[in-house]
């Protein structure tokens, strides 16, 4: 039961689901696209809350905020003073490590629920800024014409390519998340999620890890936000990071499982492409869908990668015993 | 006290009341180096109560705290494991859910340094695992469980759970080892273990406050022994001398702890 020895958590099961996702748009119908570019943005923002709540057990309830925040920060870097890409990108960064540490730092030395509060207060609070802080956002309006990356005077504004430019971000995010769980980091998280008690007096400074953890968190959801900007529609909206969005992070989250890169990445791909898949449900879609997700989290509480885990991990001795 | 030479661990007056309950009220002890001390007292008397002070669990409502001569009775729990002060609980405290190598390897987090860039970025942060991790399996050699390096810790019967506790705590490199009740729940085989295993640790040159109600052990390990009764010190000494003390005796029978017989024997 070693984190490290687990069958489907190794180097080459992660590199296998990266080369699936790189063949994804020549499998899918060109139709649907869009909706697996919008997996992938969603699927990085989602390796945020792995670190925070799947490694470091706490709850955290703004991921759709940080997103937001970065989506903003990019669309206007953009559109006002013409921020080229890695430009705002980096700026995508700053602004997640800014509200991860402000916030982190503020919230995170209590045990107990106080993130889960605070990072709704936190959700509820951007939403209403996104909306009617107009002179920055433009309200309810949005910001349109986020420009898309250049590479070499060819214009990546089409999904196709653009998918491309989102998924390399991911793969790096995938790296870092599967790196760091191996790390003394990582267990150090991993102690925290197990007994924030006993890790403090096992040595480990409880406060300074869980903020680590938690920036990790907001600065993959700031930068999946700037991709969502730059691309798709070119355009945002205070809709497109409601509280909603949080919690429908964190489903990703629970349904592919939480502590594992790939189950992260399965979960967010999986519930982006639900309404599209489910569409023929027409307006009892989101009954179905909560159904769905209590069904999940009653019969496979580890998610579906746990689930897939264990089955794989059952069969050799299956074999054995014929 | 006789106490000659340093002073690893030295509590002057502490106090922690709850409320309008004293649980430790004025103690003060000197522990030197090397040596096996233990802290006993009939139940409620404020043995745990004291070890969650000097852990750092709670804050002293007065009084001070140092170790080898540095204050730290505000400090962290965290800083007070890297001063050298590390602890097992009463009540088992592993990381349930992870592998007993790596609730060992924990206690090497305070001595490693790779943060998030070098972990991203450094071949040494690797050497640096590498190194975590032969550490942890010696010292689940020491303390004799070599083979479930890889089990989940909560898979483990009571008795080894506390072997990785004490595992995880020498992993940290102590200099004083607070062990609260270390033989409690221990069958007669598994204690007589233990009192080896306390033996070697001192071998190593740790030193060791142990909290216990085996009077067997204590009077057969401990090289001095502090009383508690209601919080406040009531006696200390030699093994000979506490037992011989009647402040002691009289403390236990009154009591009626069954367990207060043993002392007096």
């Amino acid at each position: 039961m070693s984190v490290s020895s687990r069958l489907l958590e190794r180097p080459h099961t992660l590199a296998a689901l990266l080369v699936l996702l790189a063949s994804l748009p020549f499998l899918v119908n060109p139709f649907y696209l869009g909706v697996v570019v919008l997996g992938v943005i969603y699927a990085l923002a989602v390796l945020g809350l792995y670190f925070v709540m799947g490694l470091a057990g706490q709850l955290s309830l703004a991921q759709g905020a940080f997103f937001g925040v970065g989506a903003y920060t990019a669309a206007i870097l953009s559109t006002r003073f013409d921020w080229p890409f890695p430009a705002t990108m980096g700026a995508t960064v700053a602004a997640g490590v800014l509200v991860g540490v402000a916030l982190g730092y503020t919230t995170l030395r209590l045990t107990g629920h106080y993130l889960a509060l605070a990072t709704i207060g936190f959700a509820v609070i951007a939403n209403i800024v996104f909306l009617h802080w107009k002179p920055v956002t433009n309200g309810a309006d949005g910001i349109a014409g986020v420009k898309p990356p250049v590479v070499g005077g060819f214009i990546l504004d089409q999904n196709f390519f653009y998918y491309y430019v989102a998924l390399a971000f991911l793969a790096v995010g995938a790296l870092v998340g599967w790196r760091l769980k191996r790390s003394r980091i990582g267990l150090a998280f991993l102690a925290i999620r197990e007994d924030q008690l006993a890790a403090s007096t096992t040595g480990i400074n409880v406060l300074n890890v869980k903020v680590l953890a938690f920036t990790l968190s907001t600065v993959y959801g700031a930068v999946a936000g700037g991709l969502y900007a730059h691309g798709l529609t070119h355009y945002i909206s205070p809709d497109n990071f409601a509280f909603e969005l949080s919690v429908t992070m964190l489903v990703m989250l629970l349904l592919g499982g939480q502590a594992t890169v790939p189950g992260a990445i399965v979960g967010a791909m999986l519930v982006t492409a639900l309404p599209e898949v489910l569409r023929f449900l027409d307006r009892y879609y989101l009954a179905v869908y909560g159904v769905a997700v209590v069904l999940l989290v009653v019969f496979l509480p580890q998610g579906l990668w746990g689930w897939l885990e264990s089955a794989v991990a059952r069969r050799p001795r299956r074999l054995e015993g014929r | 006290m006789s106490v000659t030479g340093d002073v690893l661990l030295a509590v002057d007056g502490l106090s922690k009341h709850f409320g309008g309950v004293k649980a430790v009220d004025d103690v003060s002890l000197e522990i030197a180096p090397g040596r096996i001390c233990s802290l006993i007292g009939p139940n409620g008397s404020g043995k745990s109560t004291l070890i969650n002070v000097l852990s750092g669990l709670y804050g002293a409502t007065r009084g001070s705290i140092s170790l080898l001569g540095q204050d730290i009775t505000r400090r962290r729990p965290d800083e007070r494991v890297r001063l050298g002060l590390a602890r097992t609980f009463q009540n088992i405290r592993l990381f349930k859910g992870l592998s007993v190598l790596e609730n060992v390897m924990t206690g090497q987090h305070c001595r490693t340094s790779s943060g998030l860039f070098r972990a991203l970025l450094h071949p040494a942060s690797r050497r640096e695992e590498a190194a975590t991790r032969k550490r942890a399996l010696r010292e689940l050699e020491f303390v004799g469980l070599p083979d479930v390096a890889a089990a989940p810790a909560g898979s483990l019967a009571y008795g080894r759970q506390r072997l990785v506790e004490i595992a995880r705590a020498l992993a940290s490199d102590p200099t004083l080892l607070l062990l609260d009740e270390p033989a409690a729940g221990l069958n007669p085989h598994e204690t007589e273990a233990l009192d080896r295993t306390l033996r070697q640790i001192v071998g190593r040159g740790i030193t060791v406050l142990l909290v216990e109600h085996d009077m067997n052990l204590v009077m057969g390990v401990s090289d001095h022994i502090t009383v508690l009764n209601f919080g406040r010190k009531i006696s200390a000494g030699t093994p000979e001398q506490v037992q011989a003390d009647p402040g002691v005796i009289e403390a236990y029978l009154g009591t009626g702890d069954a367990r207060g017989a043993d002392a007096q024997r």
